[in-house]
C-alpha cells in the first residue's frame, strides 16, 4: 500500500529532514510513527500527502508513483487519502453536517449520495445527534470526531493522522484512538504520527521510530522508545 | 459538472462578494466608472462618425472645365454625369454666378473693392457642376470617371469638412482608448485585489479543500465567478445610467442649440445600445474574469 525506497528530503543545506528512509506498509495495517519534534515525522506525512516533493528516492502509494506526478493528478491522488490534524481544521462557519458533506462536494458526489452517506459516517464516529452543531459548540474530542468523519467519508484507502490527540485530554485521546482502530478494522490502512507514549504502548501496534530524519526502529507490536 | 457543483460554486461566489463587501463595492465602482466612460466615448465616436458620413454625402464634387469650353460641351458632360447611378443630383453654376456669389461672400457691401475688377470677371473660367452623390463610397470611382471626360480641367472632392470631422473623431478615439486602457488596468488591479483578499480570508478552507482532493478548477471556480459577477454588475449599472443620460443630453443639445435641429442627427439610443450593451457586458465580465484568473493562478498553487 505504501512504499518508500531510499527517500530523502532536505529543506536546504544541513541535515535532511528525512534521511534515506525505507518503509513498506501493507494494506490494512495500523502504524504509529513516533519521535521527538524535528525527527522528520511531519515531513514524512507531507511527503505522503504530496504537499512536499522528495529530494531523492521513490515513493509509491496505492499503486501511484509520487515522483514526477503531474500537478493535475495530485487532486485525484489525494482522494485516496483521508487526513486529520492536531488542530482539527474544521470550517467554523458551517455545521457538522456541512463540514462532512463538504468533503463529498469537493469530489463531486451527487446530493442524493451525500444525504445518505453523511449521516452514516456521523453515526460511525458517534456524532449522529450533533449534526446541526457548529464546531465552536463542540468539545475538542467531538471536533476531532468530525474531522475523522470528514476524512473517511469518501472511503479512502489510507488514513493519515498527524498528532490527532495532541490537543486532547487522555480519556478523549483514548476514545479517538479507539475510533482509529475501528476504522482500521474496516479495512483502511492507518498511519498515526504521535507523541502519546501511553497510547502507543497500550495499543500494541507496529511502531516506527524516527530520529533526526532516520527511521531508527520498526517493530511489530512495538513500544515508544525515547531516542 | 453536476448541477449541485454549479449551485455550490454560485453560492460560494456570492458568499465571497458578501464577505468582502467593501472591496467588492470598490471593484464595482471602478468597473462602473470604466464602463461609463467607455459608453460615453463609444456614443461620441459613433455620433461623430455618422455626422462625418452625412457631411460627406452632403458636400458635392466640383467639376471645372478647360478654358474655352462651350456651354454645349459643358451640358454634354453634365448629361453624362447625370446618367451615373451613384449621382443623386447635379447643379450648374456659370462663371458669372460664381463671381457674384464670391463678391457677396468676400466683399459684402464694400462694392468699391469689387468694382476694381469691373467687368474683368476673375472667375470667368469657373463655370462648374456641383455633383451630389447618394453613395459616398463610390466617390473616388466617380471622380476618376469624370476626369476622363472631354474638356474637364479639374475635379475637386470637397472633403475638407469630412476630413476635419474625421480628425476630430481620430483624436476622440485615441483619447478614449488611452483613458479606457488605463481604467481597465485599474479595474483589473482592483478586482485582482478583491479576489486576493477573498483568498486570504478563505485560506484555511482552501487548504482543507486541497487535502481532500479538490481539483484546481473546483477551488478556483467560485473566485472566477466572483470576478465575473463583479464585472457584470459593474457594467450593468453604467449602462442603465447612460441610457437615461443619453436621451437627456440629446434633448439638451437640441434645446440649447436649436440651430442643430435637422442638421445634426443623433443616433437613437436604441441603435447605440444594440452594440454597446453586448460590448460593455463582455468587457465587464471579461475584465472580471481576467482579474480573478490572474489572482487565482498566483495564489492557489498548492
Amino acid at each position: 500500500m505504501i512504499d518508500l525506497i531510499d527517500v530523502s528530503k532536505s529543506y536546504g543545506p544541513g541535515l535532511p529532514a528525512v534521511n534515506h528512509a525505507n518503509l513498506h506498509v501493507d494494506k490494512g495495517e495500523f502504524v504509529f510513527i513516533v519521535g521527538n519534534s524535528g525527527s522528520g515525522k511531519s515531513t514524512l506525512i507531507k511527503l505522503l500527502l504530496k504537499e512536499l516533493d522528495s529530494t531523492s528516492g521513490k515513493i509509491i502509494v496505492s499503486g501511484e508513483k509520487l515522483e514526477g506526478m503531474k500537478h493535475r493528478r495530485v487532486a485525484k491522488y489525494r482522494r485516496k487519502l483521508g487526513v486529520v490534524f492536531q488542530d482539527f481544521r474544521l470550517l467554523k462557519d458551517r455545521d457538522v453536517y456541512e463540514n462532512v458533506a463538504f468533503a463529498q462536494r469537493v469530489v463531486n458526489r451527487p446530493t442524493r449520495v451525500i444525504r445518505k452517506r453523511v449521516p452514516e459516517v456521523l453515526q460511525e464516529v458517534g456524532l449522529a445527534g450533533k449534526y446541526k452543531a457548529y464546531p465552536d459548540e463542540l468539545s475538542g474530542g467531538e471536533q476531532q470526531r468530525v474531522a475523522l468523519a470528514r476524512a473517511i467519508v469518501n472511503r479512502p484507502d489510507i488514513l493519515l493522522a498527524d498528532e490527532p490527540t495532541g490537543n486532547l485530554d487522555p480519556k478523549t485521546s483514548e476514545e479517538i484512538m479507539k475510533l482509529l482502530e475501528e476504522i482500521n478494522e474496516r479495512g483502511t490502512t492507518v498511519l498515526v504520527v504521535t507523541h502519546n507514549k501511553e497510547i502507543v504502548n497500550s495499543m500494541k501496534k507496529r511502531v516506527l521510530t524516527m530520529h533526526n530524519g532516520v527511521i531508527i526502529s520498526d517493530e511489530k507490536e512495538g513500544e515508544y522508545y525515547e531516542a | 459538472m453536476r448541477p449541485s457543483t454549479i449551485w455550490y460554486t454560485l453560492k460560494q461566489g456570492i458568499k465571497n462578494i458578501k464577505r468582502n463587501f467593501m472591496f467588492s463595492i470598490a471593484s464595482i465602482i471602478t468597473m462602473a466608472a470604466c464602463i461609463f466612460l467607455f459608453g460615453i466615448f463609444f456614443s461620441i465616436v459613433n455620433n461623430v462618425n455618422t455626422l462625418a458620413h452625412k457631411v460627406e454625402e452632403d458636400v458635392p464634387i466640383t467639376v471645372l472645365f478647360n478654358e474655352g469650353t462651350t456651354q454645349e460641351q459643358m451640358d454634354a458632360v453634365g448629361e453624362l454625369i447625370k446618367q451615373r447611378p451613384e449621382v443623386s443630383k447635379i447643379e450648374f453654376e456659370s462663371g458669372d454666378e460664381a463671381w457674384e456669389k464670391m463678391k457677396q461672400e468676400y466683399f459684402g457691401d464694400d462694392s468699391e473693392a469689387a468694382d476694381g475688377f469691373k467687368d474683368d470677371n476673375p472667375l470667368a473660367n469657373s463655370s462648374n457642376y456641383r455633383v451630389y452623390m447618394n453613395n459616398i463610397e463610390k466617390q473616388s470611382e466617380l471622380v476618376a470617371y469624370i476626369k476622363t471626360l472631354d474638356n474637364v480641367r479639374e475635379v475637386n472632392q470637397s472633403e475638407q469638412a469630412a476630413k476635419t470631422l474625421g480628425s476630430i473623431n481620430r483624436i476622440v478615439s485615441y483619447v478614449s482608448v488611452a483613458v479606457i486602457v488605463i481604467l481597465l488596468l485599474i479595474a483589473v488591479f482592483l478586482i485582482s485585489n478583491t479576489i486576493s483578499v477573498g483568498i486570504t480570508v478563505r485560506k484555511d478552507e482552501i487548504g482543507i479543500m486541497k487535502y481532500i482532493g479538490a481539483t484546481d478548477a473546483f477551488v478556483r471556480a467560485p473566485f472566477l465567478l466572483e470576478g465575473m459577477i463583479l464585472g457584470l454588475i459593474g457594467a450593468g449599472i453604467p449602462l442603465i445610467i447612460l441610457y437615461f443620460c443619453y436621451n437627456n443630453v440629446v434633448t439638451y443639445v437640441y434645446t440649447k442649440f436649436s440651430v442643430l435641429m435637422g442638421v445634426v442627427d443623433f443616433i437613437p439610443v436604441g441603435q447605440i445600445y444594440q452594440t454597446l450593451v453586448p460590448v460593455a457586458l463582455a468587457l465587464g465580465i471579461g475584465i472580471g474574469l481576467v482579474g480573478s484568473f490572474i489572482t487565482t493562478r498566483k495564489h492557489l498553487k498548492v
